[in-house]
């Protein structure tokens, strides 16, 4: 049995790198937690907390309004006592970066460490969704790079039309991520063969009768120009960048820095629920461990277990991520190690097996949509009660359409995993055409039947056009493919 | 693991962004802040933590958005109590359980937040200026002064810098032979004498006057107006200028130099002579001021004088105004008196000063009236605003 680490409440440095070699000894070798190593701690106060939680713990971020207007919007709700500020931030960078609050207790310090670097550092250094997507070795100096250009942009061109431009791309940034990798690039034999194809295509259709009216074909360049556009496209700031013939280099650049930026964050989106219940049953299984080995005392395990309790509350009726992610990751380990009739008939490849392991693939495999449809156990819904309410806007009721018992575990599933979907929030719209007057033509295409926003649809759409120099127009489309009414 | 702590150093990350902010809004801000300084005292708009409000427009970050309104939502819950599948619950007008805003939602119409005193003070003043300052400030000052500029192999004995001649002979030694012993001599090229440049001299290059009537025809209102109206112009100078000397001049039947504090406060009263405070200004003026030095006055009176005294008011007024940048004049007076004031005493300092500056070709007099205290910023921004 070892020596508890410390009492009470203070802790210092050294104390801060003792829990860290002790939690990260733990962590590799009883939970085969990987991360990138020897990562930073750095010290904060409450008011350097708010500044790292509005900018996602990224620092050197650029300056721009709205960040002002976040910044001074969550320091008021903070003093006001309206949410209690994160105690933890930390950023996906190799070497990690994790930010500890100066008013911690030592205890709270701990669980800091084992949740933000053993938790989600884990999860940001093996899930397959950050591996393709962020740039964790170089999104430290990428985001000084991009601070510096932009100030230098600032005092070259003047404020105003470096704010104009970055406004246009923040409203659009959320339509600028890939979500799939793209197509190689175009190669002669593809070009020639469609223009093969087009060419016959226009021949079947001449009519002796019709012969003045017929359609000339188009040229090879004009083909091979087509092709590289690879229409539809969903990723509108790449396309303004990659074809825009009005915005200057320096302008394309700015576009490009918000997309880089928006694409490095795009993971964070799609794992959120995931990320928070991992790290949460991580922080779970490190500080029982620390106790268990007497590395805690008792009052400081439950000093933890209170403040554990507190976040991973389900109050009311809105779904509390830590609570149910947590509460998924604890079903799993239930199923590998005691599972009953029920569990061994839904989940024959998990009993047995070491709890850590299959844990361990489901982070690094999985993003939310489909770990809530694959692992949302029916113990689960039943233990928070969980139900779908059903809301058509034209109607004067809403419908519990799913409770938590077994005819309805299935659906149930299905709607929780979608509302982690992208889709769920933000609306699908890509860029179907390009025309020889160089208009664009955007569509919206709805799932269910919801239409936009008008007025800030309007403004958005404005603003793409800012960006892109030429006239531009949004078509809506429903569910079936049929154009419908913008209002 | 490296352990960092920048608590210290990083004291204002958000610096940037909040000032980019600010500027956004400027117009809204600078307007809240005209409102809120009209009703306060002056001690309260110099301090930190002004609350101010504004309405952020809606549409400034807009982005494509689903209108909850439309459409068909399906949404997962926790802790159902007692429904069961099927049930049907109403909805309420205008919202309810069923209306689910996307999380990027644009917010509020109007936000309130805190202004530190910096920044309050510099949207308040952000639209004056002292007028034709460029004029003077272009002119070459002749005034230098000498100033230490590091070391230099030749010069005069008396400049000899003992130091750095024994610390060069030092490391010429070891240099040569390793180690310092004296058995290298001292030599002249181990010398090292003080330099000096002559830079021009940073002159407070402008002053400004502030002249106040603290006779006994001055009721209570006027002095309060007047004290607003310099301690206004204080803070602004203060501000935006703090290369300008301010001289303070209270006059009864006498004029006399003070120093802030008397000129703010003290109560004694008399009689009025105006033409003894445009003495007094001329004469410091030639005194202790070049005409390189941007001379501005500002007086304010209730613009009764003794009557004998206009004649050398009306002599005074046009010698003296050559050699100032502005003269501003507020004449400041309850609008009840004004309505009873004798025939005879109508013609009062303002009829001359309106005459005076007809008369002359230069724009250098100003005036304006004040009748409450409210008005004095508004006075004040006029006065000096920027062209």
């Amino acid at each position: 049995m070892n020596k508890p680490l410390y009492q009470g409440f203070e802790w210092d440095n050294e104390l801060i790198e003792t829990l860290w070699n002790t939690i990260d000894k733990i962590a590799r070798e009883k939970f085969g937690l990987s991360y990138y190593p020897n990562p930073t701690i750095e010290i904060v106060s409450y008011d350097q907390m708010i500044y790292y939680c509005n900018n996602h713990g990224l620092p050197s971020m650029y300056d721009h309004w709205s960040f002002g207007l976040s910044y001074l919007k969550t320091s008021k709700a903070y003093q006001r006592g309206q949410h209690g500020l994160a105690y933890e931030v930390i950023i996906n960078s190799n070497p990690l970066r994790a930010y500890l609050m100066d008013t911690n207790s030592a205890t709270m310090q701990a669980l800091v460490l084992a949740h933000a670097i053993c938790g989600h550092g884990h999860f940001f250094t093996n899930n397959y969704l950050f591996k393709t997507w962020t740039i964790a070795d170089y999104i430290l100096p990428y985001m000084t790079f991009a601070k510096q250009y932009i100030k230098g942009c600032e005092e070259k061109y003047g404020n105003d039309v470096v704010e104009l431009i970055l406004d246009a791309a923040h409203s659009l940034s959320q339509f600028g991520v890939d979500k799939y990798k793209r197509p190689n690039p175009l190669k002669d034999e593809v070009v020639k063969r469609r223009y093969e194809e087009h060419k016959q295509q226009i021949e079947n259709q001449y009519n002796e009768l019709w012969k003045d009216k017929v359609q000339k074909p188009k040229s090879l360049g004009q083909i091979k120009k087509e092709l590289k556009r690879q229409l539809p496209e969903e990723n509108l700031l790449y396309y303004i960048e990659k074809h825009s013939l009005t915005l200057k280099p320096w302008q394309k650049e700015l576009i490009r820095i918000v997309r880089k930026i928006a694409q490095y964050f795009y993971p964070q989106y799609q794992t959120k629920f995931m990320n928070e219940g991992f790290a949460s049953f991580i922080h779970y299984e490190i500080m029982t461990e620390l106790y268990n080995q007497g590395y805690i005392t008792e009052g400081s395990y439950l000093e933890f277990l209170y403040n554990h309790t507190q976040v991973c509350c389900q109050h009311g009726n809105e779904i509390n991520v830590y609570a149910v992610g947590f509460a998924m990751f604890r079903d799993i380990k239930r199923i590998c190690q005691q599972p009953d009739q029920e569990d061994i008939k839904m989940y024959p490849d998990l009993v047995g097996k070491d709890y850590m392991e299959v844990i361990r693939d489901i982070v690094a495999n999985y993003r939310d949509e489909t770990f809530i449809l694959q692992f949302l156990s029916p113990k689960v819904i039943k233990e928070y009660k969980l139900f779908t309410l059903y809301d058509n806007t034209e109607c004067a009721n809403m419908i519990i359409e799913h409770i938590h018992d077994d005819t309805d575990y299935e659906q149930l599933k299905k709607a929780l995993s979608e509302q982690w979907s992208h889709n769920y929030y933000f609306p699908h719209i890509e860029i179907i055409k390009h025309d020889s007057d160089n208009m664009l033509t955007l569509a919206y295409t709805s799932s269910d039947g919801a239409k936009l926003k008008y007025e800030e649809a309007k403004a958005t759409l404005q603003n793409f056009i800012d960006l892109w120099g030429e006239g531009c127009e949004l078509l809506y489309f429903d569910e079936n493919g049929k154009q419908v009414e913008v209002r | 693991m490296p352990i960092v702590d920048n608590r210290q150093n990083s004291k204002n990350l958000a610096a940037g962004s909040r000032k980019k902010f600010i500027d956004r809004y400027k117009q809204k801000i600078k307007k809240e802040v005209e409102e809120i300084a009209k009703d306060k005292s002056i001690k309260d708009i110099a301090k930190s933590g002004n609350k101010v409000k504004i309405k952020t427009d809606p549409l400034s970050q807009p982005t494509f958005a689903k209108d909850d309104k439309t459409g068909v939502h399906r949404r997962v819950f926790a802790n159902n109590k007692s429904w069961s599948r099927g049930d049907k619950l109403f909805k309420p007008k205008g919202g309810g359980q069923g209306t689910q805003g996307s999380p990027d939602g644009t917010g509020e119409d109007t936000f309130t937040f805190r202004l530190t005193k910096e920044e309050f003070l510099d949207l308040y003043f952000s639209d004056m200026e002292l007028p034709d300052y460029i004029k003077k400030n272009l002119k070459q000052s002749n005034i230098t002064i000498r100033k230490r500029a590091g070391v230099s192999p030749v010069g005069p004995p008396p400049r000899l810098n003992y130091k750095k001649t024994i610390l060069q002979h030092l490391m010429r030694q070891i240099a040569t032979k390793k180690k310092p012993d004296n058995s290298v001599p001292l030599d002249t090229i181990d010398l090292r004498y003080n330099k000096y440049n002559r830079v021009p001299k940073p002159d407070k290059d402008a002053v400004m006057f502030c002249v106040l009537d603290a006779s006994g025809s001055m009721g209570e209102l006027e002095k309060t107006i007047a004290k607003k109206f310099f301690l206004l112009l204080y803070i602004f100078l203060h501000k935006a200028h703090n290369k300008v000397d301010i001289v303070f001049i209270r006059h009864t039947n006498e004029a006399q130099e003070v120093d802030e504090d008397t000129f703010f406060s003290c109560q004694d009263t008399g009689g009025t002579i105006v033409s003894t405070a445009l003495e007094l200004v001329s004469q410091i003026i030639q005194e202790r001021y070049t005409p390189q030095t941007n001379v501005y006055v500002a007086q304010a009176s209730d613009g009764d004088n003794w009557i004998e005294d206009d004649a050398n008011v009306e002599k005074l007024m046009p010698e003296l105004l050559p050699k100032l940048q502005y003269f501003a004049y507020i004449q400041t007076e309850e609008l009840e008196r004004v309505k009873t004031k004798r025939k005879w005493q109508v013609q009062d300092l303002w009829n001359m000063y309106e005459r005076i500056r007809d008369a002359s070709k230069e724009n250098i007099l100003h005036m304006r009236r004040v009748h409450e205290a409210k008005d004095v910023y508004e006075v004040l921004h006029d006065l000096f605003k920027k062209r």
